[in-house]
Order: structure tokens, then C-alpha cells, then sequence
């Protein structure tokens, strides 16, 4: 297996599997916000605040994974 | 549809829908072609379109706030200067909450700018034949290197050199050889990562909206990526934003417990 090849086949299993933990992160972050946000909804316009400032720090995570796809895919031959 | 040509002229990158200047250069080069290689150096055409557009944001920005503070006075009745009073009121109520009502007057100049400035520039990405200046990297880490000096000099300038420095080695002072370096490195990867994220987001919608618009030839398949992009793009520049106040909050002199926490305390023992 030359290099070319080891990089097609792990780049995108790489950007999968960052996809694969942001997904279980956030889900289970927007959950707990949907909870709180039932259990009192005056609350709600915090709540929401807060869960999209934590959904961005993990979507971050994810999206430095697609940087280093993007970094290493020029040298795909 | 005619990016379809242009899209395919760039193509040795990821695929990106053209901006003006990009569409003017490939129609004026012909006459040029020759002009240009007897050049001794290369003009990046490339780059020059994120600088085009950041100045182009900053000229607009300016003009349009100005014409706004035309109707300046005790009782405005300019509707275009009461919309820009409800959106200043938001982002003063936004970073007050961040942080406290004592200092949101010291620090909401630098970090409402920021907001508003980051958003136009995310937000000049959606136009046609327009691009984001943001979805360049170096845009971003200028922008994140200036709110990593402000935030050290202001974190100096509130401590004294001392205390800024005890900041580093945190609370059992024996642990100073484990806490120094991962407190600076911590330090030093916040405009990193700033700027990073903000890269990710941008550059990855401009790629998503270029690739679907690459699919099916006069057919805008690439709508429903449009309106990610804006919503992406409003919260990218409300995370960059409160980022930068919540790093100014951490350098600030604390006390040891929290005014509201101890007033309860009291009233709960009284």
C-alpha cells in the first residue's frame, strides 16, 4: 500500500469518525437543553444561548478534522 | 448557468464559486497573457480577492454606519439609527451577561466590533460573486491575534505584572513546573483555535455551496446550503465574539467567592 493510497482511504474515515463524536456530543448536549427547557420554559431563551455556544465548540472539533482533510488531500497525487 | 466554466477554470483546489474579481481576471486575461509572464514576479489574484473584499466590508460598514448616525439626536426619529440603538442595546445585553454590568462599558467597543465585523464579512460570503474574506485563513488569524494581544495587555494592565503571572501557576504553587507550561500553552493555542473554527465553518460551507452548485448545470441545487450558511454564519460570529469576552472575563481580578453566592449565604444565616 503506497501512500497515496493509505491517505484516500483514511482522510475520510478520519472526517467520519470526527462526525461520528461530534453527533453522539451534541445530541446528547441539545437533549439535556430540550429537558431543561420543558422543565421551565421562561427559562428557555438562556437555555437556548448556552446549547448553541456549546454546539459550536464541538462542531468545532469535527471541523478541524475536515481542516486536516483539507490540508493533506493536495497530496493525493 | 456561467460559474460552470469558471468552476471548472480553478479547479485544482476544492470547488468554489467565483467571486467578481476572479470572474473579471479570466475574461480579461487573454489580452494580458503576455504582459503578465514577461513579469519578474507573480501577482496573487488569488489572495488579492480577500483583501478586495475585506476593504470593500470596511468601506460599506462605514459608509452605512455613518449615513445611520445622520439621524443622531436626544429624540431620534431616524428609523435606520433606532435599528442600529436596538442592536447595540442587544449586544450591550448579550456581553452583559458575559460579563457583568461593571465592566461591559470598558470592554464592549472592542468586542461588539468584532461581532459586527465578523458578521458582515461571513455574511458577504452568501451574495453572488461575492466572497467571505473570512474563509481565508490569515484573515481570521490576524483578527484572532489581536484579540490575544488585547486580552494579555488588558490581563497585565487590570493584575499588575505579578498577579498576571500567578495566573499561570494556579493554586497549589508547588505544581508550578506541571501548571506553568500547560497554562501558557492553553494561552497560546485560544487564537488558534479561534481562528480555526471560524476557518472550518466559512470555508466549508463556501466548499459545499460550490460543490452542489457543481452538480446539476442550471438547477440551484445548492438553496437549502445558502440558508446553512447564514445560520452558520450569525453563529460563528456570536461564538467568536463571546469567546473573546469570556477570555477577557478569565484574566479579570476575581474574589474568592462570588457576590451573589456569599449574599445568599448571609441571608440564609441571618
Amino acid at each position: 500500500m503506497n501512500f497515496a493510497t493509505a491517505l484516500a482511504l483514511s482522510l475520510p474515515l478520519a472526517v467520519g469518525i470526527a462526525a461520528i463524536g461530534s453527533g453522539l456530543g451534541i445530541g446528547k448536549a441539545v437533549g439535556s437543553a430540550m429537558e431543561a427547557m420543558g422543565r421551565q420554559p421562561e427559562a428557555a431563551g438562556k437555555i437556548q444561548i448556552g446549547m448553541i455556544i456549546g454546539a459550536a465548540f464541538m462542531e468545532a472539533l469535527t471541523i478541524y478534522a475536515l481542516v486536516v482533510f483539507f490540508l493533506l488531500s493536495g497530496k493525493i497525487s | 448557468m456561467l460559474c460552470l466554466p469558471l468552476l471548472e477554470a480553478g479547479s485544482e483546489g476544492p470547488p468554489e464559486l467565483p467571486s467578481i474579481l476572479t470572474v473579471v481576471v479570466e475574461a480579461l486575461k487573454a489580452p494580458f497573457e503576455r504582459l503578465l509572464a514577461a513579469l519578474p514576479f507573480k501577482i496573487p489574484f488569488e489572495a488579492a480577492e480577500y483583501v478586495l473584499f475585506f476593504v470593500i466590508v470596511i468601506i460599506f460598514l462605514f459608509v452605512f454606519i455613518r449615513i445611520a448616525l445622520i439621524g443622531r439626536s436626544i429624540r431620534p426619529k431616524s428609523r435606520l439609527y433606532l435599528m442600529f440603538e436596538v442592536f447595540a442595546d442587544y449586544l450591550k445585553d448579550l456581553f452583559g451577561g458575559i460579563l457583568g454590568p461593571a465592566e461591559i462599558d470598558k470592554y464592549l467597543p472592542f468586542v461588539g466590533t468584532i461581532f459586527i465585523y465578523i458578521l458582515t464579512m461571513n455574511l458577504a460570503g452568501i451574495f453572488l460573486l461575492m466572497r467571505s474574506p473570512t474563509s481565508s485563513f490569515s484573515t481570521n488569524f490576524g483578527i484572532a491575534v489581536c484579540v490575544f494581544v488585547y486580552v494579555q495587555f488588558n490581563g497585565i494592565r487590570r493584575n499588575g505584572p505579578w498577579r498576571y503571572f500567578l495566573h499561570f501557576v494556579g493554586d497549589p504553587w508547588w505544581l508550578f513546573p506541571l501548571s506553568l507550561p500547560l497554562h501558557i500553552i492553553g494561552e497560546l493555542i485560544k487564537p488558534l483555535t479561534l481562528s480555526l473554527r471560524l476557518f472550518g465553518n466559512i470555508f466549508g460551507e463556501d466548499i459545499l455551496v460550490g460543490a452542489f452548485s457543481l452538480l446539476v448545470a442550471f438547477v440551484p441545487l445548492h438553496t437549502p446550503f445558502l440558508f446553512l450558511a447564514l445560520l452558520t454564519s450569525i453563529v460563528q460570529a456570536g461564538i467568536f465574539s463571546l469567546l473573546t469576552a469570556v477570555y477577557i472575563l478569565l484574566l479579570l481580578p476575581h474574589e474568592e467567592h462570588p457576590p451573589a453566592l456569599s449574599a445568599r449565604a448571609e441571608h440564609q444565616s441571618a
